[in-house]
């Protein structure tokens, strides 16, 4: 009964202002139903980051697993100078960074690892997308989907990083330099590298299709 | 020139970043150039094909995972962890701990015998069994004490040199006997006949004065004034 309460007053929290701060209060009270409110707010965005930058679904699984354990050890050094998205799109790339560290030290591709995460997977995983305008436009997503993915995995990954912050899960440049602890020109000007590394990697004929 | 400078503006003029003035330039760059106008257009469409990327989501929800993990976590190791087989997570730390225990055995077995080697020579020479043989027992014995010196008046060395001679005292305190152990022969007669006169007060062992053997090195030392 109490857990009942417990988290309905966590849901509660996602209604009103200040809820993230009375969110995180509730965590670092050791309230369990507030953590699992917290872990279920973010798991897409934690899943789907990972996803993209490591191109592996079951890694990303493991990695968002690992992202909210260091959650639940850090919420306590958690300061509040920055949203708790924020900090949780750092230790996504920091896991990230590391995970990839472990593959290049263990001799597999990572190229191949982001190719890995095809156009089918894709599918499987989106978010209520399905192929409503019939088989042929959803071969054409599906291939769409493939050349963007092709072109990802060209990037550097602290490139891909900084694209996909910034154009997939809208982030602003100052969170963006919050999340990887660079200064806030640095995150623009390696914005910029990045976008015309990806529009050459992509190709010219792709003008703003929907997949 | 310019095509290169406008190429390097579209991603804050994207952004917005941009002051309005060269926001204007840009934008009317991008209208007049044929080159830099399908550049903007394709990056535009590269990165909006980009935003538009389904959301993914885990095929299966995270939370039960990780709420597991957690309780795990907050509960501490439990028993089956604490006591696992170590060797299994450290294969080195048997012959480690072997080594040690090893080590530690012979120190302490060293440690005893030399504790128990004099013990045992002391024991060897108990005075039940004759203390007159022994100058181990001088570890509880009263030392003879000299009463008169007759060496001052006697012992006058002619020339720098030194004797090394044994006596015994005997228990009544008197000096039964002199031998020269190293030293000018010609030079030690007086010594010791002056030897042989001195008087002890006799060593005591537990109260009971014994016959001890004493050692003594005579030596004379002439100090000269230097030449002038």
């Amino acid at each position: 009964m109490a857990s009942d309460v417990a988290l309905s007053s966590a849901k509660a929290l996602e209604a009103t202002p200040g809820a993230e701060d009375a969110l995180v209060a509730l965590c670092r009270e050791g309230d369990s139903d507030a953590f699992a409110q917290l872990v279920a707010q973010h798991e897409g965005m934690v899943f789907g980051l990972a996803a993209r930058l490591l191109g592996d679904v079951e890694e990303a699984k493991d990695v968002a697993q690992d992202v909210f354990i260091q959650v639940y050890r850090a919420l306590g050094r958690f300061e509040g100078r920055s949203r708790l998205k924020t900090w949780i799109y750092r230790i996504v790339l920091n896991q990230c960074r590391n995970r990839r560290r472990f593959w290049s030290r263990h001799a597999r591709r990572a190229s191949c690892s982001l190719e890995a995460l095809t156009a089918a997977e894709e599918a499987r995983l989106a978010a209520g997308r399905e192929d409503a305008d019939g088989p042929f436009a959803g071969v054409a997503r599906r291939e769409r989907v493939a050349r963007v993915h092709q072109a990802l995995a060209r990037l550097r990954f602290e490139q891909r990083a900084i694209l996909l912050l910034r154009e997939q899960d809208g982030l602003s440049c100052d969170e963006i330099a919050v999340a990887l602890g660079i200064a806030e020109g640095t995150v623009k000007s390696r914005l910029a590298r990045a976008r015309e590394a990806f529009r050459q990697a992509l190709g010219p004929n792709i003008e703003g299709e929907m997949p | 020139m310019i095509c290169d400078s406008v190429r390097e503006k579209l991603s804050p003029y994207l952004d917005g970043d941009l002051e309005a003035g060269q926001a204007r330039h840009v934008s009317a760059h991008l209208e007049a150039c044929g080159g830099c106008g399908s550049h903007w257009r394709s990056l535009r469409g590269a990165l909006e094909t980009l935003r538009a990327l389904p959301v993914l989501s885990p095929p299966d929800s995270l939370v039960p995972r990780v709420m597991t993990r957690v309780e795990v976590e907050s509960r501490g190791p439990g028993l089956a962890l604490l006591f696992r087989p170590a060797w299994k997570a450290r294969p080195m730390i048997v012959p480690s701990l072997v080594s040690a225990v090893l080590v530690f055995v012979c120190a302490l077995a060293g440690a005893i015998l030399l504790d128990s080697a004099p013990r045992r020579v002391q024991d060897r020479f108990t005075l039940d069994r004759g203390i007159d043989e022994s100058p181990l027992v001088l570890l509880e014995l009263d030392a003879p004490r000299l009463q008169a010196q007759a060496l001052a008046d006697d012992f006058v060395p002619s020339r720098e040199d030194s004797h090394f001679f044994e006596t015994v005292v005997a228990r009544d305190g008197r000096v039964a006997e002199v031998t020269l152990l190293e030293g000018r022969a010609a030079d030690a007669g007086r010594l010791m006949n002056a030897l042989l006169r001195e008087r002890f007060e006799p060593a005591c062992y537990r109260g009971r004065p014994v016959a001890v053997n004493v050692y003594r090195l005579i030596s004379r030392l002439d100090v000269h004034a230097p030449e002038t």
